[in-house]
């Protein structure tokens, strides 16, 4: 167990570094430099890429990055928010990006654990079809459209949403957001929920347990809704992370500060260090969430750390 | 009892959920202002963009800025003295001026403002203000970081007196140091922000109009309310500014027709929608978007007659009305129209006509200078490579074919680009069209005509006589004949317009919905940044 915890480790780390090496190179080797500025005469941009270090050979900057980044610096912002530490950016940004994405987490699944479970124990005709019509749409149309549908109705047309999120009215500002991007993660929730619910229905366990005379609420509660959760928690960590790092379209539209904006804003303005930090986070994030997802599978299920010969 | 409680606690969560959807009275009386994006700083000295000058105009103030008629008028200073030389300005300040704390302001801090904007540790992307726009004394050496900032010409003989050494005369200085990186800066609250300074509400001393009260670096939402230390405080009647930067356009319109936004700009394709509005309002901006033409590598644009003749192949007013729409006035000369006053009290650049024929559309006189300039450099057809930033693909397409159409045999290549991309071709000359943008620092004609000087901004253009005509502008002797300065601006501009150093093309205004209720807004001649003393809203 521990060999097998110990080798998914070093592969992370393995990962993450191949990852910051190869953003590293990619942004170095583009034409060009933070210091787009038309009126600064090409003294003053070298002036400006010495005070930042951007002048010393590429290998010399990224082991100094590198360095830097294990002491919790990320270093600075060269164009966005000259001199402004990233950690400082990305602390002032997780928090409401978060925020957002968990409330939609918990919404979404609710909503689509609800809608899964009853579609699964009530075979009923009108349920069946909202199941289908729901699902579909929050599978196939993205989070942004859904967000433009409720700013038109509920925040333009009925006024009862505000249309930007603003700081003075956080909780009703968020809702729009947040209902739009737990759409996706109902959809997908449901679905599973009602996969597993009708697989475990059909299982023996249940037949026998039916035969037994056990009461049904006895038989949903311990039985089916128990053992069908457990897939759908799997699910959900992928969905979390999505969720978590932000949604850039709808971050943009509610103008939400959030992370989402912050990484297309710094391409497009080439702050080379908050393109690094902030893809760097994301991967971890991801790396993060998919060690732990693959450390809980191995304490579940004793056959993946035999060398993942299950059958 | 459970259940019971369930469903209070459900309602309870609702309630939270709706709270805050109705504003307070209070709220009602602040003026909602949407932004374009973010301002990349608010530490007055690293001001470069204009949305962090938008937002310097709320909590800086600078000796001189612009009253309600875009009149120039004395704030931090009472006065000022100019030396026999036009070298040196002896600026008095107003008595019991008073930073947001309540602490003294003195002419120690408005000389450590100038010394930080010159500061290469300080890295400030505005420092070409005091080494090119004007040259202070030693701002070149200090820049660089050859000398101290304490050698920088700027000194305060007493806490009321500010005096500024120059290199060489600036008739506009006091124009410039309109700008928000001219605003003083409190040396001790400086050392005691550390690092931290000017990141956010609580480390940023306010001496304009309004006080910071919530700010974090790339804010989406910046709220202020009234200083009552401003030496104007009495003119500001709005008690509270929220400004809310709106990444998306649309959701900005939708915004202002709910009333959750007082003012809000409008571009692009949503003007359509806001046209005939009433409470739409048109600011000009001191903004020129022109072509380039890269004459040092480009043998068929070294030829005076192919110059021309691609200037007089473009229709602007109808590239003007049918592409850009409204906000933008097409512009056939070097100065843009309404920033700067003659010396007869007209407008400089008033007339739109003035260079009709060297830039007014034609397509048959283009055919003929065309031609004659293909017979001049032995050739039938010219193929130009266009170079311009990402996302004006349509306005350069409009642009293109309207010259391929007026003139036979040439061949325009479009080349989107990134804004690293333009950066080299800049230093490497690697274009031979190249759309450009220029928005002036300052209200005068040189922010536009010194782009032409071999040195300048616009690289492609290189005339001696250009440069010593501008030299003379610029000298002490002319500095102090404001008539006869005119004079020579004028002069210059002819020069470059008969020599069809540019394709100028328009110049981009401010297109603003401002509600019914709030009165007196007003931006800067310049554009960048507004002036906020005749603000006022009326609350139903």
């Amino acid at each position: 167990m521990a060999r097998y915890i110990g080798k998914r480790l070093l592969i992370s780390v393995i990962t993450l570094f191949v990852i910051l090496l190869v953003l590293f190179l990619l942004l170095q080797f583009m034409p060009g430099s933070p210091f787009n500025d038309q009126k600064l005469s090409p003294e003053q941009v070298a002036q400006l890429k010495e005070k930042y270090g951007l002048d010393k050979p590429v290998i010399v900057q990224f082991f100094q990055y590198v360095g830097n980044m294990f002491r919790g610096d990320l270093g600075v912002s060269y164009a966005l928010s000259p001199n402004t530490p990233i950690t400082d950016l990305l602390v002032d940004r997780f928090p409401i990006t978060m925020k957002i994405g968990f409330f939609s987490m918990i919404l979404g699944t609710l909503a689509g654990l609800l809608l899964g479970f009853l579609t699964a124990f009530f075979k009923n005709k009108i349920l069946g079809f909202f199941y289908h019509v729901l699902t579909l749409l929050g599978i196939a149309v993205p989070s942004y459209l859904f967000a433009m549908c409720f700013s038109y109705f509920l925040g333009y047309k009925g006024a009862i949403f505000p249309l930007l999120y603003d700081f003075r009215s956080p909780v009703s500002s968020s809702v729009m957001p947040v209902v739009a991007m737990s759409l996706g993660v109902m959809a997908v929730i449901a679905r599973f929920a009602k996969a597993e619910a009708s697989d475990v229905m059909k299982s023996d366990y249940v037949l026998l347990a039916k035969c037994q005379g056990l009461p049904n609420r006895t038989i949903i509660l311990k039985y089916i809704l128990k053992n069908s959760l457990m897939p759908v928690i799997t699910v959900m960590a992928g969905l979390l992370v999505g969720l978590l790092t932000g949604s850039l379209v709808i971050e943009q539209m509610f103008s939400i500060p959030g992370v989402g904006g912050l990484l297309t804003n710094a391409i497009s303005a080439n702050d080379y260090s908050v393109v690094i930090a902030l893809s760097f986070v994301y991967s971890a994030l991801y790396i993060v969430v998919m060690l732990i997802l693959d450390i809980l599978y191995c304490v579940i299920d004793p056959r993946v750390r035999l060398g993942g010969k299950a059958e | 009892m459970k259940k019971k409680l369930c469903i209070f606690l459900t309602l309870l969560l609702l309630l939270g959920l709706l709270s805050g959807c109705g504003a307070s009275e209070d709220l009602k009386e602040e003026v909602n202002i949407a932004l374009s994006g973010s301002p990349v700083t608010i530490d007055p000295q690293l001001m470069s963009d204009t949305n962090a000058g938008f937002v310097g105009s709320f909590f800086t103030s600078c000796l001189y800025g612009y009253d309600v008629n875009k009149e120039l008028v004395p704030v931090l200073a009472e006065s000022y003295e100019l030396s026999e030389d036009c070298l040196t300005y002896t600026f008095h300040l107003k008595k019991d001026l008073k930073w947001s704390d309540g602490r003294d302001l003195t002419a120690a801090d408005c000389v450590f403002g100038f010394q930080r904007l010159a500061d290469p540790d300080v890295g400030s992307n505005s420092m070409y203000l005091i080494t090119d726009s004007c040259k202070i004394k030693n701002a070149d050496d200090v820049t660089m970081g050859k000398i101290p900032v304490n050698q920088l010409g700027v000194s305060a003989p007493d806490a009321l007196t500010f005096v500024v050494e120059l290199e060489k005369p600036c008739p506009y200085f006091c124009a410039l140091i309109t700008m928000a990186d001219f605003a003083p800066c409190n040396v001790d609250f400086y050392h005691s922000a550390g690092e931290a300074y000017a990141t956010s509400e609580d480390t940023i001393l306010s001496c304009g109009p309004y006080i910071m009260d919530r700010y974090e670096p790339l804010a989406m939402q910046i709220h202020f309310t009234k200083n009552p230390y401003y030496v104007n405080a009495d003119a500001i009647t709005v008690p509270g500014i929220n400004l809310q930067v709106v990444a998306n356009a649309q959701q900005g319109l939708m915004s202002y027709e709910a009333g959750s936004l007082d003012l809000t700009t409008v571009s692009g394709e949503l003007t359509d929608l806001a046209e005939g509005d009433p409470e739409l309002t048109e600011f000009p901006n001191a903004s020129l978007f022109y072509l380039e033409m890269n004459q040092r590598s480009c043998p068929a644009l070294q030829n005076r007659n192919i110059r021309m003749a691609l200037s007089k192949s473009i229709d602007r007013d109808d590239f003007v009305t049918h592409v850009l729409k409204t906000g933008n006035t097409s512009v056939a000369r070097v100065n843009p129209p309404g920033f700067y006053t003659d010396t007869d009290g007209s407008d400089f650049a008033g007339n739109a006509d003035q260079y009709k024929e060297q830039a007014g559309y034609d397509p048959a006189k283009a055919k003929e200078l065309w031609e004659q300039g293909l017979q001049e450099i032995g050739a039938s057809s010219v193929t130009l490579n266009f170079m311009f930033a990402s996302g004006n693909n349509t306005l350069m397409e409009a642009l293109k074919d309207q010259m391929e159409k007026n003139l036979p045999g040439l061949t325009v290549e479009l080349r989107a680009s990134t804004s690293k991309e333009i950066m080299t071709a800049r230093a490497k000359g690697g274009y031979d069209l190249l759309f450009s943008g220029w928005v002036a620092d300052y209200a005068d004609p040189t922010a536009f005509l010194a782009l032409f000087i071999s040195t300048g901004s616009a690289i492609g253009y290189n005339n001696p006589e250009y440069d010593a005509l501008y030299e003379q502008i610029q000298s002490p002797e002319v500095s102090k004949d404001a008539a006869g300065r005119n004079e020579l601006m004028h002069k210059a501009e002819d020069m470059l317009m008969d020599d069809a150093a540019l394709i100028p093309l328009f110049s981009k205004g401010q297109t603003y919905l401002i509600r019914k209720g709030v009165t007196g807004f007003q931006v800067n001649p310049t554009g960048i940044g507004c002036i906020l003393t005749g603000l006022r809203k009326e609350v139903k």
